[in-house]
């Protein structure tokens, strides 16, 4: 009937994006395209109950930066981010 | 079928080593050649002794010349990179390398306004503050960020990776001083063997022709730095010698799983960039034990930056763990810089 009915489940201006963790566990999130990422990034962080710094956001080895947003980096539904956990090393067990 | 080697002329032009020398008086100039004449002789002397590939070392006034005899077929090769100084990149059964023996350079002491700078960045009321931001990389290094390059501190990836990045900015603009190398992130490890073991499709979007401008298999050296649980390492593919290396300032002997992935991810690397198979089980695998090794619960990641940026030098890792104070004053002004010499 009328074009409002044949709406489709992700509106264009929505894209779906797989934030993988170094062990392979995938966390999803539907996010606007025009948006900066730094909301995903810190709703994925108190999802698994750390501080944003912690984490290293790359896609395809490239790091993200929270005020990046989909459209900047020509992220595509279904795309894939890694968060990365931060590193530090010198070793040294007094440490 | 086997992997065409890529062999090629090397040619460093013999300029100044320094600006800076054509400046100075003509007592540091003499004091300058003198531990230049010193240095070259301790490359000399190491480089006759470390491989036997190289044939014949001698020294020129300016130059440190090596040649490899190499007995490897070679068979020509159309995807080299063309001319580059005049000379093609025909391959042909002799390598010829002519090495500047920079001596000065990778030990250039700071001058004081570089080291106010540092000392005024690692200050404490710029510890919250964003210090440099480096476009390509996107990486922000605050105060707080670049307090592990403080004595004693263990380094960071953040760091690290800008250092990385710093040093592939200089090798593109001055190409002709430095190997063509390819510097992973302190990442790519991390996902190449993540989760359910060795993975080569969550790596293989990594070095698309379009994000690198070049082809990694086109590299001289490819270096892997790794971060194991409180540790710096470094893997190596070497392409120029074909062999993969491990580079461990502190344990001897360890490092087959890496060294195998990395066999591996070449293999399906050039596999799936250029269609070809490549066979690497005629490569060395070395576990490098002639190498400066740390003395400390702390500075393995300055270690591992430094076996890098020698290398990349094509310089022998003649340094060790008295350096290490100065390298880390270096990196922090190199990265305030956001430039690395």
């Amino acid at each position: 009937m009328s074009a409002a009915d044949k709406k489709p489940l992700i509106p264009p201006s929505h894209i779906t994006i797989k934030i993988k963790s170094q062990d392979d566990i995938c966390v999803y999130f539907r996010i606007k395209r025009d948006v900066e990422l730094r909301t995903m990034m810190q709703a994925y962080s108190d999802k698994v109950g750390q501080q944003m710094s912690a984490f290293r956001f790359h896609c395809d080895g490239i790091r993200i930066k929270p005020n990046q947003t989909p459209d900047e980096l020509d992220l595509e539904d279904g795309d894939e981010i890694d968060a990365f956990v931060d590193q530090i090393a010198g070793f040294s067990h007094r440490h | 079928m086997a992997l065409v080697p890529k062999i090629r002329n090397r040619t460093i032009s013999d300029k100044p080593v320094s600006s800076s020398c054509t400046r100075t008086s003509s007592f540091r100039q003499r004091l300058l050649a003198s531990c230049k004449r010193f240095l070259r002789f301790k490359l000399l002397v190491r480089a006759s002794s470390v491989s036997l590939k190289k044939k014949t070392a001698s020294c020129s006034q300016s130059q440190q010349v090596v040649k490899h005899n190499d007995d490897r077929i070679e068979e020509h090769s159309s995807s080299n990179r063309g001319f580059k100084n005049g000379n093609n990149f025909l391959v042909s059964s002799t390598e010829t390398k002519k090495l500047v023996a920079f001596c000065g350079e990778p030990f250039q002491p700071l001058n004081e306004e570089e080291v106010a700078l540092v000392n005024s960045a690692l200050s404490k009321r710029n510890r919250k503050k964003i210090l440099v931001s480096h476009k390509n990389s996107n990486i922000d290094i605050s105060g707080e960020t670049l307090q592990c390059l403080r004595p004693n501190q263990w380094l960071n990836d953040d760091v690290t990776n800008l250092y990385l990045e710093l040093l592939k900015e200089r090798q593109t603009r001055d190409p002709q001083k430095y190997f063509k190398c390819h510097f992973f992130n302190t990442f790519f490890y991390v996902k190449l063997v993540s989760g359910s073991g060795y993975n080569y499709k969550a790596v293989s979007r990594w070095t698309t022709k379009r994000k690198l401008g070049y082809d990694l298999i086109d590299c001289d050296i490819i270096f892997v730095p790794i971060h194991i649980d409180i540790h710096w390492t470094l893997g190596v593919i070497n392409n120029r010698e074909r062999k993969f290396v491990y580079l461990d300032s502190l344990f001897t002997g360890v490092g087959h799983t890496i060294l195998n992935a990395m066999a591996k991810y070449l293999v399906d690397e050039v596999k799936q960039k250029s269609q070809k198979n490549i066979d690497v089980s005629s490569w060395g695998m070395e576990y490098v034990e002639e190498r400066p090794q740390q003395q400390n619960g702390y500075d393995c990641g300055m270690f591992m930056l430094k076996y890098i940026d020698f290398y990349s030098r094509g310089l022998s890792l003649q340094f060790s763990q008295k350096d290490m104070p100065y390298f880390r004053l270096r990196t922090a002004k190199e990265i305030l810089r956001l430039r690395a010499d």
